[in-house]
């Protein structure tokens, strides 16, 4: 069993996301597949942290867990002092709308709403009114980058414009962590290189606590810390020290 | 209301097949209503006579066979008649045999009495009295003829070898029927004399309480049933009933024709809106994770299904009822239908079943889509 | 080379279940408008051919119908003294009078009852149409509150059977015989002695008289003999045409079914255009990917047309078996024109189930050609990265 090299026992207080011994086991047809096979974790707050491994290895089912959309089949996951492992599927849902942002590899953007629209979709889940909404998307839209965009549907964006939509979207319920799937993966260089200016600048400057699974080693350099995954457990890797 | 725009865009999302659906939910809705609306106007036809206690007096043998006039004076022997008059269908058509509507022989004394309903003002009342060859006219028939007071018109008799030729003296107003035509019987009778040697196709009935209609219909029926030309009394209602029954069981071929063609809508458009669901998993996985629940799903989902129902439904009926008020339908189906038109009853009873054909057809998508794994969904990612 | 019809059958087979709900939906529009047909087809039968071409029937001027119509004893007698008429079996002119009273009976759907034609013949009638034939009891005896009744009023009205009795007014009448009358009007009758009926009903003079004329010109001459004559006040015609036109009084019920069929037609031609859009829609990337590997533009329009054809052929022939229940049905509606039942029974022929099929087919490959042209039309890069 391997912990993550940061954050000592007693330091509970500080950590934003503990992962108690996780197992995970999917049914498909009549197989069993283990996926994860007891993994614990420590994210402190503030953290922006790495999970690499290969194809298989859990990696997403771990940040899946951690995000709230999917539960343990053994084990406990604790967000911000709440055990979300133990919420049933509604209140789950209602978890998710404040405190978590999510930003995937393909965007996944409504390809019917403009980038606004978009963009203010996890407030409408809040009990805010549309001027204070239009203040969030607005204030969103402006950290990204992308205030002169408002009103573009996602088929008229670029690739790279879409996923920072995708990012304001994440962040405009101010949301106690940001998880990415392979955030830059379909991305050419440039753009890739901005959207991880984009989340480095969202850990330093506004102290958000980032998740993000990739494969892409230039994107787990710009992390503060990252863990390996394989065959469903963490692997011993270096250390690496935020860089700047 | 929120959430308004997420449902009206996705609504519109494929342009074309939303189109294509609304296209054929606008055609059966069409259809349905006016079926619909063809069975409101026999039953409205059927109360033409509402509250007006009048009985008709047919032969027991078949309307078809006529009544000796001598009936009439034991049927006024009756307690609790105000009034019983004679009225003869004379079948006759105006010029052309197209030109089909009901015209009437009738004692012209008894307009008042029994037919007060069909009012007409005092003045052409009285000159519709005192001309023998006088005519009252209903207004639909006026301006479909562009007839007016003072015209000599002449009809060609089919049943009786008479053709009238009568002058328009008044026109009468009624809630219901605008398309009859009254000459005097005296005339009628005088003419055909040696034909109807003395009888008569009808005899209708004024009585003074309406509790006593079922009662007073009995004993006219009681009276003549042993004598050569037994009688059959109805009430108005009943009367006018009997020729849809004639046709056949209408109600029921409508009815089931109906339903049909609403089965096959709710088929087709639940293939349509599985495609649609089946289409927007991945986005449904991402809503949900980002905290849309079950319940709000489905509740967007069904919202989004029954408008497209809702819109569909309204398209026809309102496209039928706009239809049937242009096209006047009396002179395209040579007076079989008169006042015919899509009613607010028929048009609310479309938009709720429109919309039930909505929730039917999306209801099994929208709960699959509320139900999806987000995990699954989101994997769809390829 | 073509897309191969492989491809067609599995798209077909992995799709089982909104197949089966495209044909059994388009189905059944196509059902009840076979239904319709089959109900428009027994009207029609019932009428036309009813009548012989050669035998002349004969009312008073101006009469349209035999229930309006009466020709006096005396008439009838100079009638039967022109010369040209045939010889019947017993040496007499081939000529009959005929009286018709509508009655009202109770019919099984509807008891309050039914116009129904009571014909008075003589037995010269059953000579002059020969096609009429008693199936079962007895032929009724002059002079006896007889009557036969033909099949098809036996199976819809109430007391119709050999034995029973019905009255009307004062007399009662018996039912001894039952007759088949191949499908024409008469099938809608009851037959009695002419005189009958007339003295029950107090009717000294006849409706019509049937005469058959020895030849064509004899008809002629005899037609021409009677306008010739101004007391006589009578018009003729063929008993064919006499009928024919009787179908003018069944023009509502035409009407009513011609909308239902037309609209069954729309909703079945929008059915398919729907269920085919959608499937070809569902298929975009999958057909682009077809194009991009060097299939044809006209390869995927002839593939979708083929496989709207298959789905509508099927849905075609699902609606003429949800319909056949219905065949055969007896039923039976008013003329207003004669103001009695025209029964008859629904009947689907086999031009109907052709016709069916074929319509299915053709609103199928028109539904699915606009879907097609468009998969076909739609740049393949564009088509390939739809999800």
């Amino acid at each position: 069993m391997s912990r993550a090299p940061t954050g000592s026992e007693g330091d509970v207080m500080d950590s934003l996301v503990e992962i108690r011994d996780v197992y995970k086991v999917y049914k498909r047809d009549s197989f069993d597949v283990p996926v994860l096979n007891g993994v614990s974790v420590t994210v402190p707050k503030g953290d922006f942290l790495a999970l690499m491994g290969p194809s298989g290895s859990g990696k997403t089912t771990l940040l899946n867990l951690i995000a709230g959309i999917d539960k343990p089949t053994r084990g406990q996951v604790i967000v911000d002092g709440k055990e979300i492992s133990a919420l049933n599927e509604t209140r789950l849902a209602t978890w998710r709308a404040t405190h978590v942002g999510f930003i995937f590899q393909m965007y996944n953007l409504i390809p019917v709403l403009n980038a606004f629209d978009n963009v203010e979709l996890p407030l409408l889940l809040t009990h805010l009114k549309k001027k204070e909404r239009r203040e969030h998307v607005e204030s969103a839209l402006n950290i990204v980058g992308l205030g002169d965009r408002i009103h573009h549907f996602p088929r008229q964006l670029s690739g790279g414009q879409e996923q920072r939509v995708a990012i304001a979207r994440a962040i405009v319920t101010d949301p106690t962590i940001l998880v990415a799937d392979e955030p830059t993966g379909d991305l050419d260089a440039k753009s890739a290189h901005e959207i991880l200016d984009l989340l480095h600048q969202l850990n330093a400057d506004y102290l958000k606590t980032i998740i993000m699974v990739t494969h892409d080693p230039k994107a787990a350099d710009r992390a503060n810390h990252v863990l390996h995954l394989d065959k469903g457990v963490l692997v011993e890797s270096a250390q690496e020290e935020a860089r700047h | 209301m929120r959430f308004s725009k997420l449902v009206l865009r996705n609504l519109f999302r494929n342009k074309l097949r939303t189109l294509l659906t609304l296209v054929l939910m606008g055609a059966i809705f069409f259809f349905v209503s006016t079926m619909l609306s063809i069975l409101a106007n026999f039953e409205a036809a059927s109360n033409s006579g509402e509250g007006q206690n009048r009985l008709g007096v047919q032969s027991a043998i078949s309307l078809a066979n006529p009544l000796p006039l001598s009936h009439e004076a034991k049927i006024q022997k009756i307690p609790g008649i105000v009034d019983t008059a004679k009225l003869q269908w004379m079948g006759a058509y105006y010029k052309e045999q197209k030109n089909f509507f009901a015209n009437f022989a009738v004692d012209h004394e008894k307009m008042q009495t029994v037919w007060d309903d069909y009012s007409t003002p005092k003045e052409q009342l009285e000159a519709f009295k005192a001309d023998r060859t006088g005519a009252i006219v209903g207004p639909e028939l006026m301006k479909r003829y562009g007839w007016k007071i003072g015209d000599k018109v002449t009809l060609i008799g089919t049943i009786f070898p008479f053709n009238p030729e009568v002058t328009i003296r008044g026109e009468y107003k009624h809630k219901f029927d605008s398309s009859s035509f009254f000459i005097h019987f005296d005339y009628f009778y005088e003419a055909t004399k040696e034909v109807t040697r003395g009888t008569v196709g009808t005899f209708w009935v004024r009585v003074r309480d309406p509790k006593d209609m079922a009662k007073i219909s009995q004993e006219i029926d009681e009276m003549f049933k042993n004598s050569e030309y037994p009688t059959e009394t109805f009430t108005e209602k009943e009367f006018q009933q009997q020729f849809m029954a004639m046709i056949g069981n209408i109600k029921l071929l409508f009815t089931v024709v109906s339903i049909c063609s609403i089965f096959m809508v709710v088929l087709l458009a639940a293939l349509t809106m599985s495609m649609a669901a089946r289409e927007r998993v991945t986005e449904i996985a991402v809503l949900k994770a980002i905290g849309f629940t079950r319940g709000m799903i489905l509740t967007l989902m069904l919202i989004e299904f029954v408008m497209l129902g809702l819109i569909g439904g309204a398209l026809g009926t309102f496209a039928a009822k706009l239809v049937f008020l242009v096209f006047n339908m009396t002179e395209l189906t040579q007076g079989f239908l008169v006042n015919f038109g899509v009613n607010t009853e028929t048009v609310l009873t479309c938009l709720a079943t429109a919309a039930i054909v909505g929730l039917l057809a999306g209801g099994l998508p929208a709960l699959r889509s509320a139900r999806l794994s987000v995990v699954d969904g989101l994997r769809k990612v390829w | 080379m073509a897309i191969p019809l492989k491809y067609n059958i599995g798209n077909l087979m992995s799709r089982k279940a909104s197949v089966a709900m495209t044909i059994f939906g388009i189905g059944i529009v196509i059902a009840v408008m076979v239904a319709m047909m089959a109900l428009y087809n027994g009207v029609n039968q019932a009428l036309v051919s009813s009548g012989s071409p050669e035998n002349m029937i004969i009312l008073r001027e101006g009469a349209q119908t035999e229930a309006t119509s009466w020709v006096t004893r005396d008439k009838y007698r100079i009638l039967g003294s022109l010369p040209g008429i045939a010889k019947a079996s017993d040496g007499e002119p081939l000529i009959s009078p005929e009286l018709v009273i509508i009655f009202k009976l109770p019919r099984r759907d509807n008891p309050t009852g039914s116009n129904v034609n009571v014909r008075g013949v003589t037995p010269k009638a059953l000579e002059l149409r020969p096609y009429i034939k008693l199936t079962e009891g007895r032929m009724f005896h002059s002079g006896l509150n007889e009557v036969i009744v033909s099949e098809r009023m036996r199976e819809r009205f109430v007391n119709l059977n050999i034995g029973d009795t019905f009255k009307f007014g004062t007399h009662s009448w018996t039912v001894v015989g039952v007759f088949d009358a191949k499908g024409t009007s008469f099938d809608s009758e009851i037959w009695a002695d002419v005189e009958t009926l007339g003295r029950a009903q107090n009717r000294p003079e006849y409706s019509s008289v049937l005469l058959k004329p020895s030849s064509a010109t004899e008809f002629r001459k005899i037609a021409d003999a009677i306008q010739a004559d101004p007391r006589l006040k009578l018009l003729t015609k063929t008993e064919y045409k006499y009928y024919e036109d009787q179908t003018s009084g069944l023009l509502g019920i035409r009407i009513l079914v011609s909308i239902v069929a037309f609209f069954m037609v729309l909703g079945a031609t929008l059915g398919a255009m729907n269920t085919m859009f959608s499937a070809v829609a569902s298929r975009k990337r999958e057909l682009a990917t077809m194009r991009a590997l060097g299939f044809k533009r006209r390869d995927i329009l002839l593939s979708v047309v083929i496989e709207a054809i298959a789905l509508s052929a099927l849905a075609g022939v699902a609606g003429v078996i949800m319909a056949l229940p219905v065949n055969g049905i007896a039923t039976g509606t008013a003329n207003f024109l004669t103001f009695s039942e025209v029964a008859f029974n629904f009947t689907i022929s086999p031009q109907v189930a052709v016709f069916a099929v074929g319509l299915a087919i053709v609103a199928g490959v028109i539904g699915g050609l606009l879907p097609a042209i468009s998969a076909a039309r739609m740049p393949i890069t564009r088509a390939l990265r739809e999800i």
